[in-house]
């Protein structure tokens, strides 16, 4: 695919988030990704990679954190995020950009009615002709949205709380939430993480659905491999605060062009296969105020040799939008190894 | 397979009709109102050596049968037998000596240990529990003995959990559960809360372990994917039953019943190539309160018929052959109980 750089709904480059302490860190440490209309990119890493501190930088929402966004530039439609203010933020919030997270229960407010919520994230919201939403007409929205998002007799569900509804209808009630809105990127963080495999494949379709129903793009950020392969259009792989490998998602899993992409794939017990041993990758992530120098990888690595742990490596492009962190990738490019 | 040690024919746990209902209270007197039927007449057994997978979507009561056989939990009816003797019957001494033979592994490393006690006080505590230790030169001994067995260091004895990262806590939990030198281990979702790679480290070690130490594992656990790598065989709830019981080979190649064949199907598979047809499943699973009649998975069956929402299927046996408890097979071998 040609890369079309006015074609581009989301551009982060070089994003950089400083978190103060003792000894200041970076959880996003340099990212750059783009996402086009319709697009979805899934955003891989384990626990400490920074995927979820770039999401909630795009959203605005590092101050609220005890962090700030310290470097580079976050375009959405040509427009720089980290140029608006508050007020403008709230706006882009919910309307252009909206999020649904991992647990649902902790992101919907208890005291209040499914479709209160929804109906105060529509009224929180001027309309493109101005003014506010009619109550009585954002209330008929939220149903709407309830009955799109596959909720049986959703005008009884509307007048539900939250802890009434099941793991499932309540993920599908803040999807509705988040989509009431229409807008043109959705942030999903792990959002089927705590639901059983049966209610994720559900969810999953219903994202999938609406997706190519509205042509809206999706950040999915996760740490499980099978989903990205379901769904993502391309992926990045992200470890301690910087991206290893992106590319596209048939690509990336054929031949990863990075040591970690392919220790994680291999790592993973599968349906579709069975070993012996798992090939475990040694060691354990860094934590992120402890870093060892040059690639944070390398003493994890089969593939590491003295000048790994020199110098950062740059991420390098590796022909047809894939790209990768690692300065052997050409040695990966003539090994058949990785998945499948 | 390992050989049957002789006395009792190669049988270690032998699991018969399992009841566990928990009673509902309701109401400013808090009456009971209803029973929870949590696990509703579970068969199985586990020969020496053999790990039996045990899996199902939550409240499927997987957990709590792993509870009720190890008494952690009182049991409705039914009857445990380990190496032969009555489990049940016992009380007191007896069943606190008995208690060397059996152990548990549990998910939360965090929650799990205690934060106030040391590696040698938790790792120990059993030894104490079970009459197995004398003193504490006695305990600090044993532990130093096991903790390498697990890929911890003797040194770590007078360190405290909050010093350890999530996959060495889990490697501590384990130890703690093989310090008293057990036959069976009851692991629930022991790697669930575990980072990709660490998972695999944790998986390759209870697998050596099982060598080693000619362990017996009852393995409970959502993930399929990691259930399918380590059992012999695997055994399939739902909603307080085991619906199907077979070596892993034939329940992950030729599933037969209708829940286990959408379950895998929903399981998404880390191959972009290969995009797995799910089978989408209407609805969420029925309050366990509540539970349909019959069949409990008829209401969300694909292949449902007539009989299965008014009879229950013939309960599976333990046997040891391929077995579902389903009437779409039920009729093929043995007459319904009435048919009109």
């Amino acid at each position: 695919m040609a890369d079309e750089r006015n074609d581009v709904l989301l551009d982060l480059r070089d994003v950089r988030v400083r978190f103060p302490g003792p000894k200041a860190v970076y959880p996003v440490d340099g990212v750059s990704l783009d996402i086009r209309p319709g697009e979805t990119l899934g955003l891989v890493g384990e626990s400490g990679s920074g995927k979820s501190m770039t999401s909630l930088a795009i959203m605005g929402l590092i101050a609220k954190q005890g962090g700030a966004v310290t470097g580079g530039n976050i375009y959405f439609k040509g427009r720089d995020l980290l140029a608006l203010s508050d007020r403008e933020m709230m706006d882009v919030r919910g309307r252009e950009i909206s999020m649904i997270f991992q647990e649902p229960m902790t992101s919907l407010n208890p005291v209040y009615t499914i479709g209160d919520q929804i109906v105060e994230a529509i009224r929180a919201h001027a309309l493109p002709e101005g003014g506010r939403m009619p109550k009585r007409q954002a209330w008929d929205r939220a149903v709407e949205m309830l009955a799109r998002v596959g909720i049986p007799s959703p005008e009884k569900r509307a007048s539900s709380w939250p802890h009434l509804l099941s793991g499932g209808m309540r993920q599908r009630a803040m999807i509705a939430m988040a989509l009431s809105l229409d807008p043109e990127l959705l942030i999903a963080d792990e959002p089927t993480t705590a639901l059983d495999v049966t209610i994720q494949a559900q969810i999953l379709e219903l994202i999938g659905e609406l997706k190519a129903a509205r042509r809206m793009s999706v950040l999915l950020i996760t740490h499980n491999l099978g989903i990205v392969a379901e769904i993502a259009d391309r992926v990045a792989v992200m470890y301690t605060g910087r991206i290893l490998e992106i590319a596209p998602t048939v690509d990336l899993f054929r031949r990863p062009l990075h040591p970690y992409t392919r220790g994680l794939m291999e790592s993973i017990p599968r349906m579709d296969r069975t070993v012996k041993e798992l090939a475990a990758i040694p060691g354990m992530v860094p934590p992120i105020d402890a870093l060892p120098p040059g690639c944070a990888f390398s003493p994890r690595c089969p593939l590491a040799e003295a000048r790994c742990r020199q110098a950062v490596p740059p991420l390098e492009d590796a022909g047809n939008g894939h790209k990768s962190r690692c300065l052997r990738w050409r040695d990966l490019v003539a090994d058949k190894g990785g998945a499948a | 397979m390992t050989p049957p040690s002789g006395q009792e024919n190669g049988k270690l746990l032998d699991v018969r009709d399992l009841t566990v209902h928990f009673p509902v209270r309701s109401g400013l007197l808090q009456r009971v109102t209803g029973q929870v039927k949590a696990v509703d007449g579970v068969s199985f057994a586990l020969e020496r050596g053999e790990t039996l997978g045990l899996v199902g979507e939550s409240g499927c009561g997987k957990s709590t049968t792993a509870r009720a056989v190890l008494r952690l939990i009182p049991v409705t009816a039914g009857s445990v037998r380990f190496r032969g003797e009555d489990l049940l019957a016992m009380e007191g001494e007896t069943l606190r000596k008995a208690r060397s033979g059996f152990q548990m592994v549990f998910q939360d490393p965090y929650a799990s240990l205690n934060p106030r006690m040391t590696v040698a006080e938790i790792v120990g505590e059993p030894l104490f529990n079970t009459g197995a230790a004398k003193s504490r030169s006695d305990r600090d001994e044993r532990v130093a003995t096991i903790l390498p067995q697990v890929g911890l260091d003797a040194s770590c004895l007078r360190r405290y959990p909050f010093e350890f990262s999530g996959g060495q806590r889990q490697r501590i939990g384990i130890a703690r559960a093989l310090v008293v030198s057990p036959d069976l281990v009851v692991l629930d979702e022991p790697v669930s809360a575990l980072d990709v790679s660490v998972q695999a480290q944790v998986i390759n070690l209870l697998a050596e372990l099982r060598e080693r130490l000619r362990l017996t594992y009852l393995f409970v656990a959502h993930d399929l994917s990691v259930v399918k790598h380590i059992s012999d065989r695997v055994a399939v709830m739902y909603l307080g039953r085991i619906v199907e019981l077979a070596s892993r080979d034939d329940l992950f190649d030729a599933p037969m019943h209708p829940y286990t064949v959408s379950l895998l199907s929903a399981v998404p598979v880390p191959d972009p190539r290969n995009k797995s047809k799910r089978i989408v499943l209407s609805s969420d699973v029925p309050s366990p309160l509540n539970p349909p009649s019959g069949c409990h998975f008829h209401p969300r069956c694909p292949k449902a018929m007539d009989i299965c929402s008014r009879e229950d299927p013939p309960p599976i046996q333990g046997s040891g052959a391929h077995e579902a408890s389903c009437w779409l097979y039920a009729q093929q071998n043995r007459h319904p109980i009435q048919k009109e």
